[in-house]
């Protein structure tokens, strides 16, 4: 992946990178490269696309509220401080 | 949208009122912020209290550098950087539990590669819509929520913080003092890991 001669990287090489290709940080010779990796091997394609679904799948996973007696505490502590401030 | 179709103030124009006195504008800007930033504490610090005590923290360090902020983006940004950063003091202070989740070596998680740099001939398989078609499913969110908390804790934290938190590589290699090539590398062995996690389940 560091050089223009190879037209095509390997798998291990595509799975090196596999993080820069996720972050759209590949140079644009080595993204065009990548991708056609991937169109050609099913195994590799697999690996990165559930790769770059970790992301989505772990934000919508972790989703969670303050819960309400929290709140109402945040709430106290904060006006405790302002009273305190005027 | 307020009650009554007027469109809601943007943070910017909350923290400018917060600023000169408005309790009102401070109250709406913890409504509408509190919620990620205790997510973000508690994935962090898996502990309730604790990341109660930094949601604490966090709005009352906000309360004293109202005047200093600018624009919608500058306040959430510096939000969640300050929880970010009382947490991650927080379990700097913890000592690391002896029966905590230890890494597993990475040779045994990577896929084998033969001399020509060809992966080897396991079955992987696409997981991704199937995951993401059923993340309804109570069962499927604690499982997934579990492989991330089970990481080990390094890998944990780089993957919360930039996978789930969306700090960008150089903010998350800040937070944590090391260099940016470092954090990259370790959040790439954290979703190497949790990829291969997930694939036991998910597959």
């Amino acid at each position: 992946m560091t050089g223009e001669k190879r037209a095509i990287p390997t798998c291990q090489e595509v799975f090196e990178h596999l993080g820069d290709w996720c972050e759209g940080q590949l140079p644009a010779h080595a993204q065009e490269n990548y991708v056609r990796h991937l169109e050609l091997c099913s195994p590799c394609a697999n690996i990165a696309r559930t790769y770059q679904a970790l992301s989505r799948i772990a934000t919508s996973a972790l989703e969670a509220s303050m819960p309400e007696d929290a709140k109402e505490r945040l709430r106290r502590a904060l006006a405790a401080r302002v009273c305190r401030r005027h | 949208m307020d009650p009554v179709g007027e469109p809601s103030p943007g943070d910017g124009q909350l923290v400018l009122l917060a600023g000169r006195g408005d309790p009102a504008a401070f109250r709406e800007l913890v409504r509408r912020h509190q919620d990620k930033v205790y997510a973000l504490a508690l994935h962090l610090l898996r502990d309730a209290a604790d990341a109660e005590e930094v949601v604490q923290e966090t709005f009352l360090a906000a309360l004293e550098k109202l005047a200093g902020f600018r624009g919608d983006a500058a306040f959430s940004t510096w939000l969640h950087r300050v929880a970010a950063n009382a947490a991650l003091m927080r379990l700097r202070r913890r000592r690391r539990s002896p029966d905590g989740p230890t890494e597993q070596p990475l040779e045994e998680i990577l896929p084998r590669f033969d001399d020509a740099g060809r992966i080897d001939s396991t079955p992987y398989h696409d997981w991704s819509k199937r995951a993401d078609e059923q993340l309804s499913d109570r069962e499927i969110r604690r499982a997934v929520e579990e492989a991330v908390q089970n990481l080990p804790e390094d890998y944990r934290i780089v993957f919360l913080l930039r996978d789930v938190e969306g700090f960008s590589s150089e903010e998350m290699a800040e937070l944590l003092g090391i260099s940016v090539a470092a954090a990259k590398s370790r959040l790439h062995r954290a979703r190497v890991v949790l990829r291969e996690r997930l694939s036991k389940y998910l597959e």
